[in-house]
């Protein structure tokens, strides 16, 4: 199919790369099928536009967490692992929203609100980490940012991996059951 | 907005499949627990609404930035690939 936009031009999408976002992205739930494409300009950066198929004019730029974060890892929920269809890792892909503030130099990943997708079946949902100490905003250019990034930096590589869920602490604990 | 009274361990039901309980009152703390069908999402008010914001900001900007980032991409790779060469 077809896809067209002031923003990004003309796409030809295959069906079976539309990307299925279960739930759309938070503050855009009536958006929830995506395409992923290289930047048009060069396509060897390690960066991809996230484009709405449902209103192509939206696109946001993701980038793979794990090339700018190399201790980023969090918890999948056994809900949101059966929600995406994935019985192995081999299945999971993790991408990470970019923000380009004013000053670009300062463009930051959203390490709190990762996008996960099952790459076989092409169905993924943003999930929103808990009990994390990942935030939205994490400077992914330290060089270029000034220490308070870098402290930024070093505090998100620092986080522990598990998930401590019912331990000790019951003001941020949450255990959600199914009815 | 629809306003009820609980107590402790009371709970509400809406529809049939939502039930949602008081846990434990401590000063001006209160816990929730909370059954849903999975489908249901639910998180807390503020951490929904700093995603929310930070999707809305992330949607793409002007292209005169792109050029700057682009930059930086680059950069970033020409310092991984000439590490690269170091080693080798």
């Amino acid at each position: 199919m077809k896809i067209e936009s002031k923003r990004f031009g003309m796409l030809e999408v295959m069906e079976d790369c539309i990307l299925l976002l279960n739930g759309g992205l938070l503050g855009f739930s009536h958006m929830t099928r995506f395409v992923l494409v290289d930047d048009q300009e060069d396509p060897n950066l390690p960066l991809k536009w996230l484009i709405s198929v449902d209103d192509p004019e939206y696109g946001f730029l993701v980038t793979d967490p794990g090339i700018f974060f190399k201790d980023y890892v969090f918890d999948l929920s056994e809900d949101d692992r059966r929600e995406i269809g994935a019985s192995t890792e081999d299945d999971i892909t993790v991408i990470s929203m970019l923000t380009i503030p004013a000053d670009p130099r300062r463009i930051t990943a959203n390490l709190r609100g990762p996008l996960v997708f099952n790459n076989r079946t092409m169905t993924g949902k943003q999930i929103i980490l808990e009990n994390t100490g990942y935030a939205t905003k994490h400077y992914i250019f330290i060089q270029t940012a000034d220490t308070e990034a870098a402290t930024v930096a070093k505090a998100s590589a620092a986080v522990p991996a598990a998930k401590i869920v019912g331990a000790g602490d019951t003001t941020n604990t949450d255990v959600k059951t199914h009815a | 907005m629809l306003v009820l009274t609980r107590r402790l361990g009371e709970s509400i039901w809406i529809n049939d499949d939502i039930r949602i309980v008081i846990q434990s009152i401590r000063g001006n703390q209160v816990r929730v627990g909370i059954a849903a069908p999975k489908e249901m999402v639910v998180h807390r008010e503020e951490i929904y609404q700093k995603i929310h914001q930070e999707n809305k900001e992330a949607v793409s900007s002007d292209s005169s930035e792109m050029k700057t980032v682009r930059d930086l991409f680059r950069e970033m790779k020409v310092a991984e690939s000439s590490s690269q060469k170091l080693e080798n």
